[in-house]
């Protein structure tokens, strides 16, 4: 097993889904350093301090972001974070049980990167985590750290 | 009047002319002997001559009914040769038609400054019937308005220059409580409307009666009145301004609105309840399926989980349960995703935009393109029109009975789909029809299996399906989705069918949408 090379943030309150990306993840072979963050707040919190400095907590070279959270949801949390200058440069996914048209337009209008609908299965989503990995941090050039 | 007549000054004949020819009296020169020599075209009208036929073989003699004729002759002109002048009755008898006319008669000696007649009588008659006829004609137009008045269902009360009320029907009288004798003579601002308008309405009544115009003329205009015992009443009023005895009167229709005003109130009153209601309903089934969504999804991840991870562990049977609760919950989700989907088709997303039938129709027909190469299928597409509608909504449409004509095929034929469209014009029927106007009839043929004719309402119904899911797939939610849009477009979907045969579904859709935010007209 490879040494994790990236780092991975989840900002979703859902205790299962949690669990099933991180399965999911595992699964797929993508073994990342994972984070998580339970809503639109703790998100920003997070990403400023990253900003900030240190290495800890580390900067993460993906957001999975879940729309439906308490407090400052998903929406607003990728509003604020795309009109700061600072952090606009993560790639940021939705990943949501939501395929509303409003949904998806309302994200990229926003400038999120993807737009993920949760699958259904198990399989499913092992099959979006191998396909985000491989596309995230073995196709993409992402932005460097300083 | 003067004994005799006398001309000093000279009369020219234009003169003449103007005077005699505009006057409608019978106007007639003629000797002291009763030989004519001048009549007025009045005249020639009521004895019958024409214009310009000489009067040189008449007497007067020959203008008269022979009673008449003598009268004048014995009293008449003995009088005029003693006082100048003479007043009386007579008959003028129509030269042509031997019709007898009663007339006013005036006779004077008129004397003439030269010429070889010094003397000669001048004889004007005036119609009398004409006159009569004109009294009659007042009369009866009087006790007309009189009847229309009193027979009016609505109150109409008549005010003068002064301000002041005239008339005052019976309807006024049961209206307002007040009896006609007791608000004659008042002013209508200080007994009808109440104080808070009084002044205002007097100022009105009264820049209206002097100018003859006003902010109300010829409107109606919505106004609170007062009966007698002190209620207050809505009312609708007009104004109509007249001439009455050389002065301006101004009658005031009054119609009591209190039952329209109620029932207005309450339809506006249902209307909000249904909106509301609907409203809730919608919001409700989609919270619903939004919210039962997750914990489903998440019941048919981690069973797939367990059948990924732990399925050789599971025995048979362990795994026959699996896998029934893996489609018991799938089927679950697709039911949610269908009433998500019904819910949010509503009749306030009024996005109306020109939606070309025949371009939306060809690409639901290239999306099906694969489902129809496996069924060995063929889908023919007529010349559709263009209507104004919701884009997503009518390819949605299309889309579920095209769907639908494939899906339910006879097992040894393969489906032939027909989709035509054309213009109609539709006459109001029953209620709840559409109501009249263009439309826009879609029909969709299919040589399928068809249904019983007890099913051709049932088959539109949420969540209704006539076969086990093992022959034919689906929710039973594109037929109640297709009613809905078209629905929500102010239209009919319906359907016919011979079972073993085939089946048409028929959609009835105005070519144009009211109240349109694009506004553009297909």
């Amino acid at each position: 097993m490879k040494k994790p090379s990236h780092t991975i943030l989840i900002a979703d309150d859902d205790e299962d889904d949690c669990l099933l990306v991180q399965e999911a993840l595992r699964e797929a072979g993508q073994e990342q350093e994972l984070r998580v963050v339970r809503d639109g707040d703790e998100l920003l919190g997070y990403l400023r301090r990253a900003q900030d400095g240190g290495q800890d907590p580390p900067r993460p070279d993906l957001v999975l972001l879940d729309l439906k959270m308490p407090g400052k949801d998903g929406r607003q949390a990728l509003r604020e974070l795309k009109a700061d200058p600072r952090l606009r440069d993560i790639p940021i996914v939705v990943l949501t049980t939501s395929s509303a048209r409003d949904d998806v337009s309302y994200c990229y209008a926003m400038g999120v990167n993807s737009y993920v609908t949760k699958p259904a299965s198990f399989r499913g989503m092992v099959e979006v985590m191998r396909t985000l990995g491989r596309y995230w941090f073995e196709i993409v050039e992402l932005p460097r750290r300083e | 009047m003067s004994e005799a007549l006398e001309i000093t000054g000279g009369i020219t004949d234009a003169a003449y002319q103007v005077l005699a020819g505009s006057i409608s009296d019978f106007i007639c020169l003629a000797s002291a002997h009763g030989e004519p020599f001048l009549l007025n075209p009045a005249g020639r009208r009521m004895v019958g001559l024409e214009e310009e036929e000489p009067l040189g073989s008449l007497s007067l003699h020959d203008f008269y009914a022979e009673d008449s004729w003598k009268e004048l002759r014995d009293v008449g002109v003995p009088a005029v040769n003693r006082v100048g002048h003479w007043e009386g009755r007579s008959q003028l008898r129509n030269l042509k038609t031997g019709t007898l006319l009663a007339v006013r008669t005036l006779m004077h000696r008129v004397r003439l400054p030269q010429g070889e007649r010094p003397t000669v009588l001048a004889i004007l008659h005036r119609d009398d019937e004409e006159a009569s006829r004109l009294r009659a004609a007042l009369v009866e137009a009087q006790a007309r308005k009189h009847s229309i008045l009193e027979s009016s269902v609505d109150p109409i009360i008549t005010v003068n220059h002064q301000g002041v009320i005239i008339e005052f029907n019976r309807a006024a009288e049961q209206a307002f409580g007040y009896s006609r004798e007791k608000v004659l003579g008042t002013r209508p601002s200080d007994v009808l409307f109440p104080p808070s308008m009084s002044a205002e309405h007097r100022r009105r009544i009264e820049r209206y009666l002097e100018a003859g115009e006003g902010s109300m003329l010829g409107r109606r205009t919505e106004v609170t009145v007062n009966r007698a015992n002190g209620e207050v009443f809505p009312a609708e009023l007009a104004m109509v301004l007249s001439q009455e005895g050389g002065s301006p009167v101004m009658t005031l229709f009054v119609r009591d609105i209190s039952l329209r005003k109620k029932g207005e109130e309450e339809q506006a009153r249902y209307a909000a309840e249904l909106e509301r209601s609907n409203r809730e309903l919608e919001q409700f089934a989609y919270v619903a399926s939004h919210d039962l969504q997750e914990p489903l999804r998440k019941i048919r991840t981690f069973g797939d989980r367990l059948e990924v991870k732990c399925g050789g562990l599971l025995d048979e049977t362990a795994r026959d349960c699996v896998e029934r609760m893996q489609k018991a919950a799938a089927r679950m989700q697709e039911l949610i995703e269908g009433l998500l989907m019904f819910s949010r088709i509503t009749s306030r997303a009024r996005d109306f935009a020109v939606v070309d039938l025949a371009v939306v129709t060809r690409e639901v027909v290239g999306d099906l393109e694969a489902q129809i190469e496996r069924v060995g299928g063929r889908v023919e597409v007529g010349n559709l029109p263009k209507i104004q509608a919701e884009p997503l909504q009518i390819r949605q449409l299309l889309q579920n009975l095209t769907a639908n004509a494939l899906k339910f095929r006879r097992p040894d034929e393969p489906p032939v789909v027909k989709i035509d469209g054309r213009y109609v014009q539709r006459r109001a029927q029953q209620p709840g029809a559409p109501p009249a106007g263009e439309q826009c009839r879609i029909t969709v043929e299919d040589n399928g299996i068809g249904f019983e004719e007890q099913y051709r309402e049932r088959i539109f119904g949420l969540f209704q399906r006539l076969h086990p899911r093992d022959e034919y797939e689906g929710a039973g939610i594109g037929l109640a989705l297709c009613r809905k849009i078209v629905e929500c477009h102010g239209g009919t979907i319906s359907a016919r069918s011979t079972p073993g045969k085939g089946s048409v579904f028929e959609v009835l859709l105005p070519v144009r949408q009211g109240g349109t935010r694009r506004g553009k007209q297909p």
